[in-house]
């Protein structure tokens, strides 16, 4: 990669990441220019309460921006992302249940390894379901109660 | 190596089993069955772990399941004894505590149950996804029963902080993982011990920045200076049971992981012993970190006036002193922490009973309020003396043996580094007699307050942690022999692993 660089770079050095610091400074490169330009060229207006009042589509900002919401949003959101992640897992999982390639050959599971593939699932999705279960019967989910 | 052995994770079976039993049980709102399997699942696993050490291990033997990722040696079914028997007395010691809290029996028996199979887990991790796995087991636990008092700021405040700077902490462990795997190219740590001769060269950044970032990760566990921030304000906002849970089971845990760790980076070798300490780099490093350890927790103490908060400096503090065992890297320093660990258990669950059954009676953990303690309920006094001069390290109870044993492997590695280190430690204890025997004085020399309950009732479990924790500070510091026996070892069977 970037042979005309080859010499400037030690061997040893981190020389695969560099295209990675090149993006860094040309990203850096054009928000600078940006922030550049539009100081530049943009109208020079003094602040005013206006112009510093925060833009909500054109209407008169109204009431405070952090509001309190209810803390079952925050127990969802968990809920969400450890089911989430655990059916991740199933993924991977069902692509290589079947089989597989190894070195270019197409192999199928089958005998021992199908039924412990099998039964490692099933197990996984027990403890899964368990929780499940607990979480439904603590009544995490339920909107209504108090 | 091979095969999957599954026979031999038994202890684990079985807490996982009762883990889930209890998970249901919890579910259809029954605490006394979630009690019955949280008792019943710790008591047998940590039978099978004691019966597989009596009947499946020779000397010197290790053997291995699922593939080569889980190990069984003497290391560690002692560090399962260890973590079952704190388990046990913290479920002994939190029925009382329970009974006046209105809500989440269920939850704080499974939690610590869940715990309890981490530090099963994590005393025979042989690779590295399988460490971080262990470690977030144990830790997310504690991160819901640091903040179990939900209706009150401070609990939730120690869930809060710990959960932040712990995530922080194993945000940094995975990192380091990560750079060990490119590194070595395998998640095992016997790689890693493959590679140790690597550490000491300049060229191997990727490794040895990757060791750093664990050791930095493990470090936060264990609340070894400077990733020990979050303990006085846990241990002080943590229900006391947890606390307790916390200052053994947790910082344990961390250490066994260390002690793993730390022995996979001195490379193979089984039978030439030890590398000469001399080529291992890092060493300065540990040094710095024991002695700022010990310091900081100790200077830190002299200042407080809650108890709790006093126990989260000095638990600092001897973090400091078993990383001089650590420090000592040989098979007596390996030793001396396992026997520090195990007299560490008596010692400070001991004191987090009286606290306790002390705080259920005068709803407050200030030092002052224990004045004149001595003659209210002068059993409770007496536990509590006996423990924090054990933490002091006066002999004859086991907190001075251990110390004893470290200082002594510290000394006999020699060296301008080992002498300086034994000094600064001789210096944090003598000052951490000051603090402990203030608490002392006030037991006996200060007039009760005027609103200060009679005498403390004391519930029949309780009566038997206080007795056993007494018995097991006089034995550990006395009748020592078979004791250090089994930490040497347990120090052995972490020397030979490779």
């Amino acid at each position: 990669m970037l042979p005309l660089l080859g010499g400037v770079i030690p061997d040893n050095g981190p020389r695969d990441y560099l295209p990675v610091f090149l993006l860094l400074i040309v990203a850096a490169a054009v928000a600078a220019s940006q922030l550049l330009i539009s100081w530049l060229l943009g109208p020079k207006t003094k602040p005013n309460p206006v112009k510093d009042s925060p833009y909500e589509c054109g209407i008169e900002p109204t009431g405070e921006a952090h509001t309190r919401f209810s803390v079952k949003f925050y127990l969802v959101a968990v809920l969400f992302i450890l089911f989430d992640i655990e059916i991740v897992f199933l993924y991977p999982w069902a692509v290589h249940f079947g089989g597989g390639v190894e070195d270019g050959v197409v192999f199928a599971t089958r005998g021992a390894l199908v039924r412990f593939l099998f039964a490692e699932m099933l197990v996984f999705l027990l403890i899964l379901f368990l929780g499940w279960y607990w979480v439904v019967k603590k009544k995490a989910l339920d909107w209504e109660e108090a | 190596m091979s095969g999957w052995n599954l026979g031999l994770a038994l202890p684990e079976w079985i807490l996982a089993g009762c883990v889930l039993a209890a998970l249901a049980a919890d579910a259809q709102g029954r605490g006394e069955w979630v009690r019955r399997f949280a008792w019943f699942g710790v008591l047998a696993a940590t039978a099978a772990a004691g019966l597989q050490g009596l009947l499946r291990l020779d000397t010197g033997t290790k053997l291995h399941a699922f593939h080569g990722r889980y190990g069984l040696d003497a290391f560690a079914v002692v560090f399962k004894l260890i973590f079952g028997g704190t388990s046990l007395f913290i479920l002994a010691m939190s029925g009382q505590w329970l009974s006046r809290v209105d809500r989440g029996h269920g939850e704080f028996r499974l939690l610590a149950l869940m715990a309890t199979l981490g530090m099963f887990f994590a005393c025979s991790i042989e690779d590295f996804a399988s460490l971080f796995v262990s470690l977030e087991l144990i830790t997310v636990c504690f991160y819901c029963l640091a903040a179990f008092k939900r209706n009150d700021a401070r609990s939730v405040e120690a869930g809060i902080k710990y959960v932040i700077l712990g995530g922080l902490a194993s945000a940094f462990l995975l990192l380091g993982i990560a750079f060990l795997y490119g590194a070595t190219g395998s998640l095992e740590i016997r790689a890693l011990s493959a590679h140790a001769d690597d550490l000491g060269h300049a060229g191997a950044s990727l490794l040895q920045f990757g060791v750093l970032l664990v050791i930095v990760g493990l470090a936060f566990k264990i609340a070894a200076v400077p990733f020990q921030v979050w303990t006085p304000d846990v241990y002080e906002g943590a229900a006391s049971p947890v606390t307790a849970f916390l200052s053994m089971g947790s910082k344990a845990a961390g250490f066994v992981l260390l002690l793993k760790v730390v022995r996979a980076c001195l490379g193979p070798g089984a039978d030439a012993g030890l590398r000469d300490p001399d080529a291992v780099r890092w060493l300065g490093l540990v040094a710095l970190m024991a002695a700022t350890t010990l310091l900081y927790g100790n200077l830190g103490a002299m200042w407080q006036g809650n108890l709790k908060r006093l126990l989260g400096y000095s638990s600092i503090g001897h973090a400091g002193y078993a990383l001089m065992g650590i420090f000592a890297l040989s098979e007596a320093g390996f030793a001396a922490v396992v026997y520090y660990l195990m007299a560490y258990l008596f010692t400070v669950l001991g004191v987090f009973a009286v606290i306790i059954l002390v705080n259920g009676a005068t709803k407050s953990h200030a030092i002052d309020d224990y004045s004149g303690l001595g003659r209210r309920s002068p059993f409770l006094a007496l536990v509590l003396t006996v423990g924090l001069l054990s933490l002091a390290g006066v002999p004859p109870l086991g907190g001075f043996f251990g110390k004893f044993l470290i200082f002594r492997a510290v000394v006999d590695k020699g060296g301008v580094l080992a002498y300086s280190l034994a000094f600064v430690g001789a210096a944090g204890v003598v000052i951490s007699l000051y603090y402990y025997l203030c608490v002392v004085k006030r037991l006996y020399m200060h007039e009760p307050g005027p609103d200060a309950p009679a005498t403390i009732a004391v519930p029949a479990p309780m009566k038997a942690v206080l007795w056993t924790c007494l018995a097991g500070m006089f034995v550990l510091g006395i009748f020592m022999g078979p004791f250090v026996a089994l930490a040497e070892e347990a120090a052995r069977a972490l020397v030979a692993s490779r």
